[in-house]
Formats: C-alpha cells, sequence, structure tokens
C-alpha cells in the first residue's frame, strides 16, 4: 500500500469498525458521505476521491471485514456510473421487470440493497444502463443476514440513459472484496478463540486437528483474498470478464469452506446471537448468491472457455493485455 | 434381521480367507500376475476344488444354490488377498446367467465344465450388438474374455434382449492385462453363430440378474481390499516412528484413520445390502444405492491407504498401492456415484412441490 | 490484519516475447506430443531437448554470466517455466539440477566447485539428484544415518538414499549425510557433491504404481571422495539443506501438473456441450487461475530478495489439493463409456494412479498445514 492508501484503509476502518453490523441508515450514511467514500471512484476533476479500483478494494474488504450494514460498496459503483455530481445515495439493481419503452420504465427492480433509502438507482434493463430517480412504490424484504433487498416498482418513470458498463461483473467485483474481508475477519476471530479456549487442561490451539482444520481456511481466505487483488488488478487495466468470473467463483468457494470452519472452531457459541461471529458468516452465506452462485460462473466462464478452444485456454490464462 | 453369518456361511468364510491367506500371499501374487495369462491355473483348480465354481448353481444342476451372500464372503476374501483370478467374470457372471437359462442343448455340459473348473466363461454385456446372421459387432474391455473358453453374450436381436452362448476360440480377440491385476480383451465378432439361451423378458430378466450379481461382488470385494489396506495402514501407523515417536501418535492422523474406519463401516453396509437384495425384485435400486455408498468410501480409503503410507504407498513392491489400484479400478468399473444417484432418481418417487423461492415474485 | 500477504505482481515488459520464443522451442522439438509423457513432463528426461534449452540460455536463467547463466530476472525466469510446464515439456533431466542443486551450489559452493559444475547444468548436459530421504528418515529427515568418515584429506561414504528422483540420470547428487560420529538430529550433518561414477555407489529403481521409473535407492559402499566434495560449512548441513527445500515449495509446478487434463477435460467439454463439463472447465478454470495468481505473488518476492515462508506453504498446500482433486472431479463428471483411445480416458486413467504421489513430493500434507498453522500465529 502507498501513503495515501494507508490513510484510506486507515479512516475507513475507523470509520466501519465504530458503526459495524449495528448502524441506523440515515446517522451511518452521514459519516460515509462525510468521508468522501461514496465518491471513491469518481474523478477529482468531478469532485471524487480520485480512487482506482486498488483503493475502492481496500473499503470493500473493511466493509466486509466489519460487517458493515451500510451499502458503500453499492453506492461507490453506482455513483461511478451515474451522471457526474448526481446527489444523494445510489443503489444499484441487476434484477429487474417490466420493460423500458421509450426512454421510460415500468416494472420492478428485484433485490436492490437498501433500496427503500436510495435517493436513485443505476439499472441494467433489457441489455441497456439506466438511471432511475426514487421509486412509486417500495416492499421490503431482506437477505439471510438482514440487510435490505427491497424491490422497487415504477409506473412510467422516466430513465436517463448511461454509458455501457457491465453492471453485473463490477457489482460481482464489489461483493468479492466484500467477502475476502469477511472471511479474513472470521479467520481471526477463529484464531483468536482457539487461542484462548481451553479444553481438557489446554488451548484447542495446542491440538493438531485443530492447527490442520484452520491452516486449510487460512489458504482458502489467503485465495480468495488474492483473487479478489487480481481481478481488482485487472478492472484498473480496463476489462476483467474472465478475471471477475474467476475471482467470485473462488471466493464463493472459500466462503463455503470458511463458514463451515468457523463455526466448527467456535463451536456452540459460534451461533449465538451475542457472540459476532455470525454478522459475518450470514452475510458469505448471502454474499455467495448474489450476482452470480458458484453455478451461474462456473458455467460462464466454462462456455467463454469451450468456445475459445482448450488449445487457447493457456495463452489466454497468461494474456495480460486486453482480450 | 439377523445379522449374524449361518454356521455353512462361516464354515464358507474360513474356508476361502484360510486358503487365500495360505496360497495367495503377496509375492505369489505378483508372481501369478507376471505369469504370460495373468493368473494361476494351479490356483484356479484349487478354487473349483473348494467348490467354489458350484456356487452360483441350484442343487438340481449339481450346484450349491449359494446366494448373494455366499458370493459376497468369497468376494471379500478375494479382495483381501487381491486375487487376481478370472472367478468373477465366469464364476459369478457366466455362471449366473447359464443357471437362469432355460434347460437343454449344451447348457448342462457348459455347466459341468465351469464347475470343475475345467473351463472358463466370460460374460459379454453388449444390447447395442446385433444378432442376425450370426453375432456381429465389437465388445471392448471383456474381463477375462483373452482367456476365457466359451463367452456368454447379451445382445439383441431384431430389437430385443437375447441371451447367446458361442465358443471363444472362433472369435477375434485381442487381450491384454489389466492394471492392478486380471485380464480382458477387445473381441470382434463377424457374423460369428451362437446358440440361444433365451429370449425376450427372460433374457432381459437374466441380464439384470446378472449385472446386479457382478456389481455386489465387486462391492464387496471393495470391502475386502479396503479392509487389508485399512488393517496394514494402522500397522504402519503403529511401528512407522519418526520424529521418535509412532506416525499414529499424531493426532491429525488419528482422525484420518478413524474416517477411515467410518468409511469402511459405511462400505460393508453397502456390501451387506447389495448381497441381500441382488436376488430380489428391488435389485436395480438396491444396487444403485449401495454404489452411490460404496464408491465414496472405496475412494476415500485407496487414497488414504496411500496418504498415510507416504512414500512406500506409491510403489510396486509393497501392497499398500496395490489396495489403492484396486479399489481405484473397482470404483473405474462401478461408474461414478452422480451416475448411481441419477438412476435412483430416474427411478421415481422423488418429486416435490416447487421450493418457495421459485414462485413468482 | 493478516499475516499473509499475496500481492500479484506485475509482470516484465517483455513477457510476450520469452512466452513465443519458449512456445516456439516446445513445437519445434515435441513433434509427437504423447499426451501421457506430456502429462507427467517434469519426471520425463530428454537429453537433446535439456541441451535444446541450455543452448537458448534457458537453463540457470538468473546465474552469473561466468558460471554459465545469462543474468536474467527471476520473474522472466518463472513465465520460462510457467510456458514449459503448460506444454508439457520433457523437463526431467535437468529439472532438480536448474531448480535446486545450481542454486545451492551457487550460494554455498567454492569457486572450484562452482566452476566445475554449474556450466555443465546451464548447457543443459549436466544432470542431478538429491539424496535426502532413507528408510529410517522419511518425513523425518534429521534422522538420516548415512555416514561420511574422515579419510586422509578426503571422506568415506557408508550408508543409502531412498526416493532419489532421477539417480538414474544424474551426474550428480547433492546428499545429507551425517559427517560427525555420534552426533544426533540436525547436528552435525553436511552436504556432500557426490559424483554418481564414484566407485562403490549402486542405484536400483523403484518402480511405481504405474511401472514407471521415477524414484531410486542408492547405496553408497565404502564410497572414497576427496576434500572438495564437502559442500558449504562442515557440520552446517541441515540448514542448509531445509533453504534448499523451500526453494521446491512454491512455483508453478504446484498448479501445472493436470493441465494436460483439464486441456482434454475442455476439450471435450467443447465438443459435447454437456453442461456439468462446462460447470466444471470453469470451476478449474478459476482454481487455475486463482492459484496462479498466488504463485506469481510469491515469486516476486522471492524476486525481491524476501522469504514468505507462510505463502509458499499456503501455495503448496492448495496446489496439492487441487491437483489431487482434479482426476476425481473430471471422473465424476464424464461419462466413464468414453472410448478407450480417447485422450481424457487415457490421461484420467494415468492420472488416477499417479495422483496420491504429488503432494509426497517436497514434504507430506501435514507437515505443510503445521507450517502454516504456526505462521498464522496457532502454536
Amino acid at each position: 500500500m502507498n501513503e495515501q492508501q494507508m490513510l484510506l484503509a486507515d479512516s475507513a476502518g475507523k470509520c466501519f469498525e465504530s458503526l459495524g453490523a449495528k448502524t441506523a441508515f440515515a446517522e451511518g450514511w452521514r459519516q460515509v458521505e462525510a468521508l468522501g467514500l461514496n465518491l471513491l471512484l469518481i474523478a477529482e476533476a468531478n469532485g471524487g476521491f480520485g480512487g482506482s479500483w486498488d483503493d475502492a478494494l481496500i473499503v470493500l474488504r473493511l466493509a466486509g471485514a466489519n460487517a458493515l450494514a451500510l451499502p458503500v460498496a453499492e453506492a461507490i459503483l453506482a455513483a461511478s456510473l451515474a451522471p457526474a455530481g448526481t446527489q444523494g445515495f445510489g443503489s444499484i439493481a441487476t434484477k429487474t421487470s417490466g420493460s423500458l419503452r421509450g426512454g421510460v420504465f415500468s416494472g420492478g427492480l428485484i433485490g436492490v440493497p437498501w433500496g427503500r433509502h436510495a435517493d436513485y438507482v443505476v439499472a441494467a434493463i433489457d441489455g441497456a444502463l439506466v438511471l432511475l430517480g426514487k421509486p412509486e412504490a417500495v416492499a421490503e424484504a431482506k437477505n439471510l443476514a438482514d440487510e435490505p433487498r427491497d424491490r422497487l416498482t415504477y409506473e412510467h418513470a422516466p430513465v436517463t440513459a448511461l454509458a455501457a458498463a457491465p453492471l453485473l461483473e463490477l457489482a460481482a467485483l464489489a461483493r468479492t472484496g466484500q467477502m475476502a474481508g469477511a472471511i479474513g475477519a472470521a479467520l481471526q476471530r477463529s484464531v483468536t478463540y482457539v487461542n484462548e479456549r481451553q479444553q481438557f487442561g489446554r488451548p484447542l490451539a495446542k491440538f493438531q486437528a485443530v492447527q490442520q482444520t484452520l491452516a486449510s481456511f487460512a489458504a482458502e481466505a489467503a485465495a480468495a483474498d488474492c483473487a479478489a487483488q487480481s481481478a481488482a488488478q485487472a478492472m484498473q487495466r480496463g476489462h476483467a470478464s474472465f478475471e471477475i468470473a474467476c475471482a467470485k467463483l473462488r471466493a464463493n468457494m472459500a466462503a463455503g469452506i470458511a463458514t463451515a470452519t468457523a463455526h466448527q472452531m467456535h463451536g456452540a457459541i459460534g451461533f449465538t446471537l451475542e457472540y459476532d461471529l455470525h454478522p459475518l458468516t450470514r452475510r458469505l452465506w448471502s454474499w455467495r448468491s448474489e450476482y452470480g452462485n458458484d453455478h451461474f460462473w462456473a458455467l460462464r466462464l466454462g462456455d467463454g472457455i469451450a468456445a475459445r478452444g482448450a488449445a487457447n485456454f493457456w495463452s489466454d490464462l497468461t494474456a495480460s493485455e486486453v482480450v | 434381521m439377523n445379522l449374524q453369518w449361518s454356521e455353512e456361511q462361516q464354515l464358507l468364510r474360513d474356508m476361502v480367507r484360510r486358503f487365500v491367506a495360505g496360497e495367495y500371499g503377496f509375492e505369489q501374487r505378483q508372481k501369478f500376475i507376471a505369469s504370460a495369462h495373468g493368473f494361476s491355473r494351479e490356483i484356479w483348480a484349487a478354487l473349483a476344488e473348494l467348490g467354489l465354481m458350484l456356487l452360483s448353481f441350484s442343487e438340481a444342476d449339481g450346484g450349491m444354490a449359494g446366494g448373494g451372500l455366499e458370493a459376497s464372503i468369497v468376494a471379500e476374501a478375494f479382495g483381501q488377498g487381491l486375487v487376481a483370478e478370472p472367478y468373477l467374470a465366469s464364476a459369478v457372471k457366466a455362471s449366473t446367467a447359464l443357471a437362469a437359462a432355460p434347460a437343454g442343448g449344451m447348457r448342462e455340459q457348459w455347466i459341468a465344465d465351469l464347475q470343475s473348473g475345467e473351463k472358463i466363461a466370460a460374460f459379454v454385456d453388449a444390447p447395442e450388438l446385433d444378432f442376425a446372421d450370426g453375432l456381429t459387432g465389437e465388445a471392448i474391455c471383456v474381463a477375462a474374455a483373452d482367456i476365457a473358453d466359451f463367452l456368454i453374450v447379451a445382445a439383441s436381436k431384431a430389437g430385443a434382449p437375447v441371451l447367446l452362448a458361442l465358443g471363444a476360440g472362433a472369435v477375434q480377440r485381442d487381450g491384454y492385462k489389466l492394471h492392478g491385476g486380471g485380464t480382458a480383451a477387445d473381441i470382434r465378432f463377424e457374423h460369428n453363430p451362437a446358440l440361444v439361451l433365451a429370449e425376450g423378458a427372460a433374457a432381459a430378466e437374466i441380464l439384470l440378474q446378472v449385472r446386479a450379481a457382478g456389481e455386489a461382488f465387486l462391492i464387496a470385494e471393495a470391502l475386502g481390499a479396503a479392509q487389508a489396506g485399512f488393517e496394514l495402514t494402522v500397522e504402519y501407523l503403529k511401528t512407522r516412528v519418526q520424529f521418535g515417536k509412532p506416525l499414529g501418535a499424531n493426532q491429525a492422523l488419528q482422525h484420518r484413520a478413524s474416517e477411515m474406519f467410518v468409511e469402511l463401516e459405511q462400505l460393508r453396509s453397502a456390501a451387506l445390502y447389495a448381497a441381500v437384495m441382488r436376488d430380489t425384485d428391488e435389485r436395480e435400486l438396491a444396487v444403485a444405492a449401495a454404489k452411490y455408498v460404496a464408491l465414496k468410501a472405496m475412494r476415500f480409503i485407496g487414497q488414504q491407504i496411500v496418504q498415510l503410507h507416504g512414500g512406500i504407498g506409491v510403489t510396486q513392491e509393497y501392497a499398500a498401492g496395490h489396495y489403492f489400484m484396486r479399489l481405484t479400478a473397482i470404483a473405474a468399473q462401478l461408474g461414478t456415484p452422480e451416475a448411481a444417484s441419477a438412476a435412483i432418481a430416474a427411478k421415481g418417487g422423488f418429486t416435490s412441490p416447487a421450493p418457495y423461492w421459485e414462485s413468482a415474485a | 490484519m493478516s499475516s499473509f500477504d499475496f500481492q500479484p505482481p506485475q509482470l516484465p515488459a517483455n513477457e510476450r516475447q520469452i512466452r513465443d520464443q519458449v512456445r516456439a522451442l516446445c513445437k519445434a522439438h515435441m513433434t509427437h506430443p504423447d499426451i501421457l509423457r506430456r502429462a507427467n513432463s517434469w519426471a520425463v528426461p530428454d537429453l537433446a531437448f535439456s541441451k535444446a534449452l541450455g543452448a537458448a540460455g534457458l537453463i540457470g536463467m538468473i546465474w552469473p554470466q561466468r558460471y554459465g547463466g545469462a543474468e536474467r530476472t527471476a520473474l522472466e525466469r518463472y513465465i520460462v517455466l510457467e510456458e514449459l510446464l503448460a506444454a508439457g515439456a520433457p523437463v526431467g533431466a535437468h529439472w532438480i539440477a536448474d531448480r535446486q542443486t545450481g542454486p545451492l551450489i551457487l550460494r554455498y559452493g567454492t569457486e572450484a566447485q562452482r566452476e566445475r559444475w554449474l556450466p555443465g547444468i546451464a548447457r543443459g548436459e549436466i544432470y542431478a539428484c538429491i539424496g535426502l530421504s532413507e528408510p529410517g528418515a522419511g518425513s523425518d529427515l534429521a534422522a538420516v544415518r548415512t555416514t561420511a568418515r574422515r579419510h586422509g584429506d578426503g571422506w568415506v561414504l557408508e550408508g543409502q538414499k531412498v526416493w532419489t528422483t532421477n539417480a538414474h540420470n544424474a551426474h550428480v547428487m547433492i546428499a545429507l549425510i551425517r559427517s560427525e560420529e555420534g552426533s544426533e538430529r540436525q547436528q552435525g550433518l553436511s552436504q556432500f557433491l557426490i559424483p554418481m561414477d564414484t566407485p562403490g555407489i549402486t542405484v536400483r529403481p523403484i518402480i511405481d504404481l504405474t511401472g514407471g521409473h521415477d524414484f531410486n535407492e542408492v547405496w553408497f559402499e565404502n564410497v572414497q571422495l576427496p576434500a572438495e566434495a564437502l559442500i558449504g560449512a562442515e557440520g552446517k548441513g541441515w540448514a542448509q539443506a531445509t533453504a534448499e527445500l523451500s526453494l521446491e515449495r512454491s512455483g508453478p509446478e504446484r498448479y501445472l501438473s493436470s493441465h494436460v487434463l483439464v486441456e482434454a477435460l475442455i476439450d471435450l467439454a467443447a465438443r459435447t456441450g454437456a453442461e456439468n463439463l462446462l460447470a466444471l472447465s470453469g470451476r478449474l478454470a478459476a482454481e487455475t487461475w486463482t492459484l496462479r495468481q498466488m504463485s506469481l505473488a510469491i515469486a516476486a518476492k522471492l524476486a525481491a530478495g524476501q522469504d514468505p515462508a507462510l505463502e509458499a506453504a499456503i501455495v503448496k498446500d492448495l496446489g496439492n489439493s487441487y491437483e489431487q482433486e482434479i482426476p476425481k472431479l473430471i471422473q465424476a463428471a464424464v461419462d466413464t463409456d468414453l472410448a478407450a483411445d480417447e485422450p481424457l480416458a487415457l490421461l484420467l486413467g494415468y492420472l488416477l494412479q499417479i495422483s496420491p504421489s504429488f503432494s509426497l513430493r517436497g514434504g507430506t500434507r501435514e507437515i505443510l498445514k503445521g507450517i502454516i498453522a504456526r505462521g498464522m500465529g496457532l502454536r
């Protein structure tokens, strides 16, 4: 990390740590806006932080690690895709119903993170990327981690066309970063726990079987982390379809092992509401399915690779330039 | 349900195990496998003398009317000794087919030849072959077909199942040894004349019996190999000293061995279930279910035998790797757990209402 | 903050040119690509190919020029290695000499030792093996008992090594020997450079489950060595050998050993369009890609002179699991009714047999996980 990134990590980390998993939206959002985090990817010339995807990853991992109950990821993405100067909190939507005709949308946006608070939404509808304002109606819903995933209904709402961007991929990249952070935090919790907790007269950490299991957990956390960084690096170069597919899939797989192992290590206490493991693991369970579960990305990758042919697989894998 | 062996079954068990332990040691086995035909005629003759070729036949046919359990007893003992004789092909599959076929013609003579151990048969499971103006087509990797004196073939005639028998001498065969013991051949039939043993529904029923008997035998054989490999592994863990203590003192390795043991018990149950159910009407579903459990268990156990032995687990000279190879080979023959579960699903009865999250949002 | 750190690096600007060069060399040489040979490439010796690589300056790439090296960077070398392995090129004869023996001689050897051995290795003409394990010293290497006793100016060796890869092709062995009488465990060990044509050395092949010959047993009976056979410091053999082992712990071979099989799967998936095969191809691609990124991160650290022991153990462990999973996953997905000569069938059969051995090279799984656990602060 360079110095600017260290400052970013420090301020975002402190903010997220204090806000944590139990924050009311208004107060939390105010603090996030005060730090300018939602403008992270916006060029300085347009009043933003001028950050890269490597910078964004730092913030996303911290958000995941602290089980932050705020849509920082969505806000960063939405602000970067919306026209310069768009005010307020923006969310994103990749699942829609209804239709877009003549610059007007009638239908629903499904599973919108914190949609109930959104001032605007960047949505992928019928292959186009558009900007929508506040909806006619909101049906509140949540994912497994109690994160708002609302359904917004629009009636003949005018849309603003936006420059094309792969919204699903960008959202998957964001989730991958959050997952890497959450997996790392679950690992740290587990290490601390087994070092402290005693059974049969010695810390759990002294048992070889525990060491071996946690070593596997650490390896998965490392894989998710490296995958997230690599995908962010590729995105920074401008094109990362392959890398994001690989990274989200790898993070999904790591999340499966991480959640199981973390709970195994913690035993009963890990399932209680008071102990702070479940905010991490429930997010990981939810995020694994969001913006592409294992099968979705495995198939997408496989289709692409098969179309290119086995003879091209290695050269595609090692191509650093935009393909 | 009585899970104890009967007195006769216990006798059979003792007899076969004693024979394998005495006559089929690891070094002897390696010599038999290296020989020209990959097996030992002397051992085969001795097995016949023990009466093991009689198990698949009814008393009316001069046999001992053994069922699935008796076959599994032999299979398990053979698995323990990694016996590489053509027993499954000849004394189980071909014999089961002949036993179930209607009486008459050459059948009784062939049965006598098999029972005495004088002749060896192989079973060709090939419904895609057409029997019209003789038998025509190719069958690959047919166990024991290279050394067989005659072949029992499950083919088709005018689109309907047919069970045939023919001498192997007149048929073109390319034989080879199989990795991990045993031999096989690729066969090319060219309008070969054959005798019809059964047709239509009767032939179809016999084929199902033979398949179930074959797979149940393999599962029990895997049990034997897994059991012996497991014991060898535990012994190794107790005796091999590194870092000043036996390997088995390491908790991580104790856990591995425990996991192997659990899988071994699963495999035992699967073998028993397949053996008991192989001659019933529910055989297809039961054997598929047994395969599903058995495949996971035998793969895991095979891999762990090698892992826990370290380097010597992958050498030719030591038995551990050979147990792994046999278990891997059996697993390859039985197919995949996914195929087994697909077969179970195909039997039906598992549908349920669509999950709630798939209703219109 | 985490204890591990994986930052994927930027590759050198001449990356494309290096890849093209190696691909051209492989294509020119591997005119009859036997798929089983490709599958086990770094164990397959091909003296002509080793010499060709040596002539192209692709062995001993990062060594000083005065010893026959090319003084290139570690990342450039990494690119060459991964291209060779992905192609399944037959690098078995010189692999150990290039990767471990040469660097050891460079680091601990005298000028005379360097001049004697390194140029031949760099030319792809001299091959090496490593004498470590013994019948009583497997994962517990400190239990070695082969002895070297002083004899005039030189030494006399007695003992036995086992699992010695490539001993049958090697010109020289680097062996860990107990040189101090009465010493125990890691004390009193030294490393020796043993020319394999020295009288008293017997090599016997150990055949593996596939019938292949990779490993050997080596006996030393009254083997007389001159003083200059000792490499490095007397009594410091353990530390020297441990440093050498860490070199074995990371590198593109960790995730490329089943690469040929993965390509065969992709090919079958493309031909059949079967959804489960396509999904499996995607999953394997994601795992390969991730392992590669992690491996590159380590290579960059090593190139910068750091010692990423924890990261290297993690990648080796993940790589091992991955290598062993591949044949099983593919077998589970693919219809067992493949024709006998279908490339995937051949490979699968072969790799199912040898894959358990992948994790035995360079230390068994439990030891690796122990290193990771220590690195995470668990002991």
